[in-house]
């Protein structure tokens, strides 16, 4: 079956630090054009429904769940997916955090629960418990039970303070 | 993606987005934050041609005016929480904001002017609108008319707003009275089951506005004396049952609920 399509639109982002101009239709979603049209298969789609958070980026400065997106009602916008946080050679902190306490397992999570943790030291450098649990809250993961996120997630704010 | 093709307007004016909704009836949503819209779009649940974005409108603002804060129906959970002024003059309305279901991402997006209009019963919002007895702003293409948030919600999924309105802002009025709230959720990810707010008026009555527990928010006072438990009890008769909790656990639930809340209030806690 085809699907019935609409005129595409011209969008600007600056995705990653890298201006970016493409055509999108109205209907599309930001995940989907950062996927498929950009190349940037990290940011992954779990649930398309906000629940899961799996397809967290972050947007002008506020961490959103791209799957809830219309790109269309981004155009102009900054934005920062996993794979503007760190390369394969030089991880950023966070991630490092997460690679040395074994903060996941399959993996598919984990570019949401990166942003999360970012956003959460940004504001709260210093953590407790229940503030990284807080945290967590928009992003579900299946394999980890969480307990060695918050690990990493305490031990990157332990670093970063002393 | 969406299956359907659509086409986004983003209008720069309240009348031009009145107008479109007007011109497209049926065929039209309004987008604030998107976060219902755009998944229940990408199901099939719902089908439209067009969309009218309240991003170019400039409503996400909170400001005083007098004795009431006036919030934008684009200013999100996350701006609500943040401000000084929320926090300052309607602090349950801040408090509230910090305790959305969905993380940071979600309270960075989702807004009480689109879950006011989306009505879910179990939502925070409406029931804290009523507990804090705030005014929406619903414009059309004849100007606009202010509803109390008591008789905007008309029933699950269902609210006053007439065909071809939307909202524009809510106002609510500053208090610094004392107000304690709580929520029952069986996992941090779900939809509240059952919320309950419980506020001292003006005339240093307790009052108790519970969500979530029937189709639209129940307020019950202690006006005349008597016991506040029996009372919502007695306000309970047609409860609301959905994949998250039969009518009958919520009904049960509510009462217990209240009287947590209420110690609290009692306390003196803010929550």
């Amino acid at each position: 079956m085809t699907m019935p399509t609409t005129p595409a639109r011209p969008l600007t982002l600056t995705v990653n630090g890298t201006r970016r101009q493409l055509q999108a239709e109205d209907r599309e979603l930001l995940l989907d054009v950062l996927r498929e049209q950009l190349g940037l298969r990290g940011s992954h789609a779990g649930c398309r429904n906000g629940d899961c958070g799996a397809c967290t980026v972050r947007l002008d400065g506020r961490i959103v769940k791209s799957c809830l997106v219309l790109a269309a009602t981004v155009d102009g916008a900054e934005i920062t997916t996993v794979e503007g946080l760190g390369t394969r050679e030089r991880l950023s902190t966070i991630q490092e955090a997460f690679w040395a306490a074994d903060g996941f397992q399959c993996g598919f999570c984990l570019p949401g629960q990166l942003f999360a943790a970012e956003d959460l030291l940004a504001h709260t450098p210093d953590p407790t418990e229940v503030e990284i649990r807080h945290a967590l809250q928009g992003n579900l993961c299946r394999c980890t039970g969480y307990q060695k996120m918050v690990e990493a997630i305490r031990a990157a704010a332990r670093d970063a303070t002393r | 993606m969406i299956r359907t093709p659509l086409r986004l307007y983003r209008p720069e004016s309240v009348a031009e987005a009145t107008a479109l909704l007007d011109e497209h009836g049926d065929n039209a949503a309004v987008l604030g934050g998107g976060t219902l819209l755009v998944p229940a779009l990408g199901r099939g649940e719902r089908s439209v041609t067009a969309l009218i974005d309240l991003g170019a409108l400039g409503l996400d603002g909170i400001t005083r005016e007098n004795d009431e804060l006036v919030v934008g129906a684009r200013a999100t959970y996350s701006r609500v929480a943040e401000s000084r002024l929320c926090r300052q003059h309607a602090p349950l309305l801040a408090e509230v904001a910090t305790r959305i279901t969905g993380g940071a991402q979600l309270r960075n997006q989702a807004t009480y002017g689109g879950s006011a209009c989306y009505a879910n019963p179990s939502s925070d919002a409406p029931a804290v609108l009523v507990a804090l007895q705030a005014r929406l702003v619903a414009a059309g293409t004849n100007g606009s008319r202010v509803i109390d948030a008591s008789a905007f919600f008309t029933g699950a999924f269902a609210t006053a707003l007439a065909p071809g309105e939307l909202v524009t802002h809510i106002h609510v009025p500053t208090a610094d009275a004392p107000y304690a709230y709580e929520k029952v959720k069986h996992c941090e990810g779900s939809w509240p089951i059952v919320t309950c707010t419980a506020t001292t008026t003006a005339a240093g009555r307790r009052a108790i506005t519970l969500g979530g527990v029937c189709t639209t928010p129940v307020e019950v006072d202690d006006a005349d004396g008597g016991d506040l438990t029996d009372r919502i009890v007695a306000a309970l008769q047609e409860p609301w049952s959905d994949a998250l909790a039969d009518g009958s656990y919520r009904a049960a639930v509510a009462p217990a609920l209240a009287r947590r809340v209420l110690d609290r209030l009692d306390l003196g806690a803010t929550r």
